[in-house]
C-alpha cells in the first residue's frame, strides 16, 4: 500500500522522479522553502520512497566540486508517485521537465 | 571543467559549526559532508541565493535528524512504557479531579478510599499472580539485568493499579447520588475486573520483552507445522531488534514439549 502524502512530499518526489537530483536542485525546481525539501527528502529515504547516494568522488573532483548526494526514486517511491500523481492531478504541471 | 574543490567560507563553517550541535553523533560526519556540499552548490551555482537561503533547511534538517534519532531510541522502551503510563495515569485522574470539585477534596477523598485500594490491590496481585501460567525459562542473567527487569515490572504495577482504581471511580462516579453503598460494591468490582486485565497485560508484556533492552520482541515468525502437534514442536519465535536474543513460544504448553524459553544471545 502507498504511503499518503502531503501535496509538498509528494511534489518532491515527482521532482526526484523527473531526474532532479540533489537537495539544492529540487528546491530550485519545485520552488518550496529549504526547511520543506530537506527534512522530506529525509522522511521520504526513512520511508524507502527515495534513496541517497553519493556520486563518485573522481566525478565531482573532475568538474572542480564536492561530491553530491543524489537522491534517485525507488520501486516503492514509483508506486507513490503514480497514486500521488492520481490524488493531485496538477502536480506534474507544476515542475519542469528536466533538460540535462 | 576541472579545478581545485572550492572550500567552505568561514561564514559556512561556523554555521555548520553550531548547527551541527543538533544532529546525534553517528550522523555528523555524514550530516556536515552533505551540508558542505549543498551550501558550497548554492555559491557556486546561485550566487544571488544567500546562505540565508539554506539555513533555515540546514537547522531543521539537523532538528529532524535529532528528533528522530530520539524517537528511534525511545519506541517502546521501558522508559517510554513508563511515561505512557504516567501520562495515562494523569488523565485518568483529570475526570475524578473535576468530579471531586477540587484538587483538595480529591485529595482528601483518596484518604476515604486508600484502605480499599490497598486491600483490592493485593488481593489483585496475589490471584493475578496465580492466574497466570506462562514461565518462561531464562537464562541466569547478571544481577543488573533482573533488578533492571523487576523494578520495570514494579514500576508497571505501581502505575496500572492507580490508573485502574482511578477509572473505576470515573466509571461509577454517576452512581454515587443514588446510594453510595452501592457505587462502593459498584466501583470495587470495576476495580478488580480492571485491575486484573491490566496486570494480565502487564505480565505478557514482561514475557514479550527483550530480557537485555526491555524493548517489546518483533517480527513473530511461525516454527513447525500446526498439523504435526502430537509429534513435532511448533510455536512462534520473536526476535530482538537489537540482537539479545529469541523467545520460543511453543503453540500448546505440554509436559513433553519444550516450555517457552529465552535463548540469549550475549549472556550465555
Amino acid at each position: 500500500m502507498s504511503p499518503h502524502l502531503s501535496h509538498s512530499a509528494a511534489l518532491i518526489l515527482k521532482a526526484v522522479s523527473l531526474g532532479y537530483r540533489f537537495g539544492f536542485e529540487i528546491m530550485e525546481a519545485t520552488g518550496l522553502p529549504s526547511g520543506t525539501v530537506y527534512p522530506a527528502l529525509r522522511r521520504l529515504e526513512r520511508d524507502k520512497l527515495v534513496a541517497s547516494d553519493w556520486e563518485p568522488e573522481s566525478d565531482a573532483a573532475t568538474r572542480g566540486r564536492p561530491t553530491r548526494c543524489y537522491y534517485s526514486i525507488t520501486e516503492t517511491g514509483n508506486a507513490a508517485n503514480l497514486a500521488a500523481t492520481g490524488r493531485y492531478p496538477l502536480l506534474a504541471q507544476l515542475l519542469p521537465v528536466k533538460t540535462s | 571543467m576541472s579545478g581545485p574543490t572550492p572550500s567552505a567560507t568561514s561564514a559556512d563553517c561556523n554555521l555548520l559549526r553550531w548547527v551541527q550541535a543538533l544532529v546525534p553523533k553517528v550522523q555528523r560526519e555524514g550530516w556536515l559532508r552533505y551540508w558542505r556540499a549543498e551550501l558550497l552548490h548554492v555559491r557556486t551555482l546561485r550566487p544571488a541565493h544567500g546562505r540565508r537561503d539554506l539555513a533555515l533547511g540546514l537547522i531543521l534538517d539537523a532538528a529532524w535528524l535529532r528528533s528522530e534519532s530520539l524517537r528511534i531510541q525511545s519506541q517502546g522502551d521501558a522508559g517510554w512504557c513508563l511515561m505512557l503510563l504516567a501520562g495515562v495515569a494523569i488523565l485518568a485522574a483529570i475526570p475524578a479531579v473535576i468530579i471531586a470539585g477540587s484538587l483538595e477534596a480529591f485529595i482528601h477523598s483518596l484518604a476515604f478510599w486508600l484502605p480499599s485500594f490497598i486491600f483490592g490491590s493485593l488481593l489483585v496481585v496475589v490471584a493475578s499472580h496465580l492466574t497466570s501460567a506462562i514461565p518462561v525459562q531464562t537464562p541466569a542473567l547478571p544481577l543488573t539485568l533482573r533488578i533492571k527487569s523487576c523494578v520495570f515490572y514494579a514500576g508497571k504495577i505501581a502505575l496500572l493499579l492507580p490508573i485502574t482504581f482511578l477509572l473505576s471511580a470515573d466509571l461509577a462516579a454517576p452512581l454515587h447520588p443514588t446510594t453510595s453503598f452501592f457505587a462502593f460494591m459498584v466501583q470495587s468490582l470495576l476495580f478488580a475486573l480492571l485491575a486484573l486485565v491490566a496486570l494480565q497485560w502487564a505480565i505478557l508484556d514482561g514475557i514479550l520483552r527483550c530480557k537485555h533492552c526491555l524493548r517489546p520482541l518483533a517480527e513473530p515468525i511461525r516454527v513447525g507445522r500446526p498439523s504435526h502437534n502430537f509429534l513435532e514442536w511448533n510455536g512462534t519465535e520473536l526476535l530482538c531488534a537489537e540482537g539479545h536474543g529469541l523467545l520460543s513460544l511453543p503453540e500448546i504448553e505440554t509436559s513433553s514439549s519444550q516450555p517457552s524459553r529465552w535463548l540469549s544471545q550475549t549472556h550465555r
